[in-house]
């Protein structure tokens, strides 16, 4: 499993934010979907995953709440709140200036 | 919308945090049981899913624990937690938390007790008077009273002053009656027209005392407390006469009730007209025995006003043709008169430095206790280290068991000042009448507690903590016996902090046997007379009836004459002012063979006394004879001087016969009767001054109110009464002014050094009874480190009294390095304080030799018993139990 320490710090939150913009979902949910939609590129492990949403939540930018799973146990379902949409709007706009800084460093350098 | 639900959030977080471990638990169970799916569908049997899931998902501990941080439920409920965990640790080991909340206690209780005095005679402003910090003393040089024509000089010529006003320097005791029912005793203030005004004080009944009342009128205010004791606060209580000792008064206003007058821990119940003072006290420029307040203009800085009474001073020494220039002081008034603070400031500043010290030696103490149980807990840290907990967590926790112990060591301490506080009240009522001064634990004294708590908290709380977090996981786990780091930072640490304490306790042990040598010196002092069995009575005579001076001075000699013939009354005499009683009266002295330069002193103090002064008072005559019943207003004039005057002014001790003359105006020509021996007139420390004694039938004037002086047989408390009445049979209409006795006076000239003495004597105890403590346990956990190397040679055939040596030896070590640092701590100490001492120097070999020399030896006790203890262990059940 690929360390943490791969994704910049910060990205994850980024990552997380973008994900749940989708559609609400449970921890489990969000770490496949990750995987999945980055074309297995990017995993997150539990380890990070975790501390990262009660983080998030702490800070307001998405919500949890207990529904049922597809495996018959309650599952702590996270949803994005209105002020992380404006975050994730935020971490986008730094996310592209950042890399296209990076792309035109490594185009011209 | 976003604040509001984290603040819902983070409350649930703390309210329900059960609940919010519970789902935790709950969310990474789900996402395990979804990793073990997931083997399973790839082909797993579930037990091998199961492990792989759990392998994959790695420990689950570390994730909760950063979860909890990312909610940051942290602080407020690990505190709870920390708090009560904390109180289970400290009640399962009762000795250590006994000895170090006991510590605690001890040096926080010292310094809120002392503060709450330095509070109280420092710092304090007068209550109910209006902006008392543009309030300022103006007083003669080195903080003394000043006369009346002083004061209306100061009044008249002021530029930068906006009121200037007059009151006496001290209270009188009266007796007071209203409409034939006693009212008890009371304690009256005679003051100038300027008084109320300039303090800003309002009545909240009547009026102020005003100029009117100046011409003598027998008008007072009253204060609150006397209103509502007396005349139960009635409203119409204006206009009452009552009568305050032997004469009427009415009342006219009534004070506020915080309103207790100027004199610092003296309360006020009247104030009356300055004119009380017989007209004599106020045309006598040389009656120097009033106090001055002034309330500067707004705006005018201290610089300017420091240069105006420097004129004034100057304008007055011209005009009244001073010889030696008048030098005048301004002092800070917002607590109200000086006095107290001039005499006391010192000692009290110089305690809040030695308890400080204690508090230190304490704080030491307790960080050498947790230190000592940090080795303890040396495997319980590397576990919880290990299991994930942060460093900081674990930091946070030892500091919270700091301030568990800190906050009841605190409070016991605070709860016990005001006691300590109390007691030491009794020291400055020793030296100034009964002092009442509030000790109680106001807003400032328990900030300044807190502050001091906080500060030890972290001094003896954060090493100790630091170095039981600072660990080496591995070896520790490996399973090295607990407590037994080695040479790590705690048997460095320790060490250091026994050799500081010692060092400290040095200092606090010198200091007390500067203190208390320099006060036995004082009390050895010869004073030049013999002060034990003197009762002073002061009386005066009622002024309503009609006597000339001289017929008053008879009256009084009658009353000596009937007292010296009560049983148990050896000899008695009189006085214009007690000796040590503060008063004094100086005149410029001319002789013929002295021939001063300009601007040289040539003041002598004058007493007016009767014949039975000096056998009374107990004063050697060196030569010619002391006054008798034949030097009266119609003999020759004639003075009896002392030795230093002799000297002084006639260059040889034998001036009998010779003629000196007082002051430069109307000059009177004495011719001198005898020499007595020098006689201390102020403080036991100065030399005796220049003193030239008048009989009281020849200075009929000075000798209006004056102080009896009676020696006696039985104890001088005792008899006091039984004198007044004998003498108000003898002459009815005499007035009583106050009793004392000569001892106390003279006590109260030394009650700071007194007191110095006492208080670091107590300090002094303390510090080594903590330092013994200190090394005790020092020696006994090296011991207990030491079992089994001890125990091996033992069992080599090692005699016990060479290890006993051995043991008590690197205790003393560090106790020795810590007195080479204390006494020069100790050097430096007794320098500082050298303006303080008397008679004791500095460089005093007792004290730097004797200090280190108690030290060592109490030190090498504390460190022999657990030394020999350790000696004694059998060395088979020692070596059996590894």
């Amino acid at each position: 499993m690929p360390k943490p320490s791969d994704l910049l710090q910060g990205t994850l939150d980024l990552l997380i934010l973008k994900t749940l913009a989708r559609e609400p979902a449970h921890g489990w949910a969000i770490s496949k979907r990750i995987q999945l939609l980055s074309g297995d590129v990017l995993s997150v492990g539990q380890g990070s995953l975790y501390p990262a949403l009660y983080r998030l939540e702490h800070q307001g930018w998405i919500t949890a709440e207990w529904k049922d799973s597809d495996l018959g146990r309650a599952a702590k379902v996270y949803a994005l709140t209105r002020e992380g949409r404006r975050q994730l709007d935020r971490e986008l706009k730094t996310w592209q200036r950042l890399s296209s800084a990076v792309q035109l460093l490594l185009d011209n350098a | 919308m976003r604040f509001v639900r984290i603040v819902i959030h983070r409350w649930r977080s703390l309210l329900r945090s059960s609940r919010g471990e519970r789902e935790m638990r709950d969310e990474l169970g789900l996402h395990l049981e979804h990793l073990t799916r997931e083997y399973m569908a790839a082909g797993m049997s579930e037990t091998e899913a199961r492990r792989a899931a759990r392998r994959d998902f790695g420990p689950i501990e570390p994730i909760k624990e950063q979860c909890r941080d990312a909610r940051r439920i942290g602080l407020a409920q690990d505190t709870a937690k920390d708090v009560a965990y904390a109180g289970r640790l400290l009640i399962k080991s009762p000795g250590f938390t006994l000895a170090a909340i006991l510590s605690l206690a001890l040096g926080i209780g010292a310094n809120a007790a002392i503060f709450s005095l330095v509070d109280a005679v420092l710092l304090r402003t007068m209550p109910s008077v209006h902006e008392p910090t543009r309030l300022v003393e103006v007083s003669r040089d080195g903080g003394r009273a000043l006369s009346y024509a002083a004061f209306e000089a100061i009044r008249d010529r002021t530029s930068v002053f906006s009121g200037v006003l007059l009151t006496s320097g001290g209270r009188f005791a009266a007796s007071l009656d209203v409409s034939g029912r006693s009212g008890g005793e009371v304690h009256l203030s005679p003051v100038s027209a300027e008084y109320f005004t300039v303090l800003g004080v309002t009545p909240v009944l009547g009026r102020a005392l005003d100029a009117r009342d100046m011409a003598p009128s027998n008008t007072a205010v009253i204060s609150h407390a006397l209103w509502e004791r007396v005349f139960n606060g009635d409203p119409n209580v204006l206009g009452t006469q009552m009568r305050v000792g032997r004469r009427d008064y009415t009342v006219v206003g009534v004070a506020p009730r915080a309103f207790s007058g100027v004199l610092t821990g003296h309360r006020i119940d009247l104030w009356m007209p300055i004119t009380w003072f017989d007209d004599h006290y106020l045309r006598n420029s040389g009656a120097n025995m009033f106090r001055t307040i002034a309330r500067v203009r707004a705006g005018v800085s201290r610089d300017q006003v420091r240069a105006n009474v420097d004129v004034i001073a100057a304008q007055i020494t011209n005009q009244w043709h001073l010889e030696k220039s008048l030098r005048l002081d301004v002092g800070d008034a917002s607590g109200g008169l000086t006095v107290v603070r001039r005499q006391f400031s010192g000692a009290l500043w110089i305690l809040m430095g030695v308890v400080a010290l204690l508090l230190l030696i304490a704080t030491v103490n307790v960080a050498n206790l947790l230190l000592a149980r940090a080795g303890a807990r040396r495997r319980e840290m590397a576990v919880r280290l290990s299991i994930g907990a942060s460093r900081w967590r674990l930091l946070r926790q030892l500091l919270t068991e700091s301030a568990v112990l800190g906050a009841i060591g605190g409070a016991i301490g605070v709860a016990l000042a005001p006691t300590a506080a109390a007691s030491l009240v009794r020291f400055l009522s020793a030296a100034m009448g009964t002092m009442e001064l509030s000790t109680d634990i106001n807003p400032r004294v328990l900030m300044f507690t807190l502050v001091v708590l906080l500060i030890a908290v972290v001094l003896f709380g954060l090493a100790p903590a630091l170095a039981a977090t600072r660990l080496d996981l591995t070896s520790l786990m490996k399973g090295g016996p607990a407590g037994d780091g080695g040479r790590g930072t705690r048997a460095r640490l320790d060490r250091v902090l026994v050799a500081v304490q010692v060092a400290i306790s040095c200092v606090l042990l010198a200091g007390a046997l500067l203190f208390s040598r320099s006060l036995l010196t004082l009390m050895h002092v010869d004073a030049g007379f013999r002060p034990e069995h003197v009762v002073l009575l002061s009386v005066g005579l009622d002024p309503a009836r009609s006597r000339t001076p001289v017929d008053r001075v008879r009256a009084y000699d009658r009353v000596v004459d009937r007292l010296s013939h009560v049983p148990g009354v050896e000899s008695v005499g009189y006085s214009s002012e007690r000796l040590f009683g503060g008063g004094t009266w100086t005149e410029p002295i001319v002789t013929p063979r002295f021939n001063p330069a300009p601007g040289q002193d040539r003041d002598a103090v004058l007493l007016v006394v009767s014949p039975g002064f000096f056998e009374a008072l107990g004063t050697r005559l060196v030569r010619g004879r002391p006054f008798d019943v034949h030097d009266d207003e119609r003999s020759e004039a004639v003075a009896v001087i002392n030795e230093a005057a002799a000297r002084y002014f006639f260059a040889r001790t034998d001036a009998v016969g010779d003629i000196l003359q007082i002051g430069d105006g109307d000059v009177r020509r004495l011719r001198v009767a005898g020499v007595v021996q020098d006689a201390k007139y102020r403080t036991l420390r100065e030399p005796a001054p220049r003193m030239v004694y008048l009989p009281a039938l020849q200075m009929p004037d000075s000798a209006a109110a004056p102080n009896l002086a009676i020696r006696t047989t039985a104890e001088p408390d005792t008899i006091a009464d039984a004198l007044w009445n004998e003498a108000r049979r003898e002459v009815p209409d005499l007035r009583w002014r106050g009793a004392t006795t000569q001892r106390k006076l003279i006590d109260g000239t030394i009650a700071p050094d007194r007191m110095l003495a006492q208080l670091s004597g107590v300090v002094g105890a303390t510090a080594l009874l903590l330092v013994c403590v200190g090394l005790y346990g020092l020696t006994a956990y090296e011991a207990s480190r030491r079992r089994r190397e001890i125990g091996v040679r033992l069992a080599l055939g090692a005699q016990r009294a060479h290890i006993v040596r051995n043991i008590v030896g690197r205790s003393l070590l560090l106790v020795t390095a810590g007195l080479v640092a204390g006494v020069g701590g100790a050097a430096a100490f007794a320098r500082a304080l050298e303006g303080v001492l008397f008679g004791v120097k500095s460089s005093d070999l007792v004290t730097l030799a004797g200090a280190p020399v108690v030290l060592l030896t109490i030190a090498a006790l504390a460190a022999y018993l657990p030394a020999r203890r350790a000696a004694r262990l059998n060395p088979i059940v020692t070596l059996r139990a590894d």
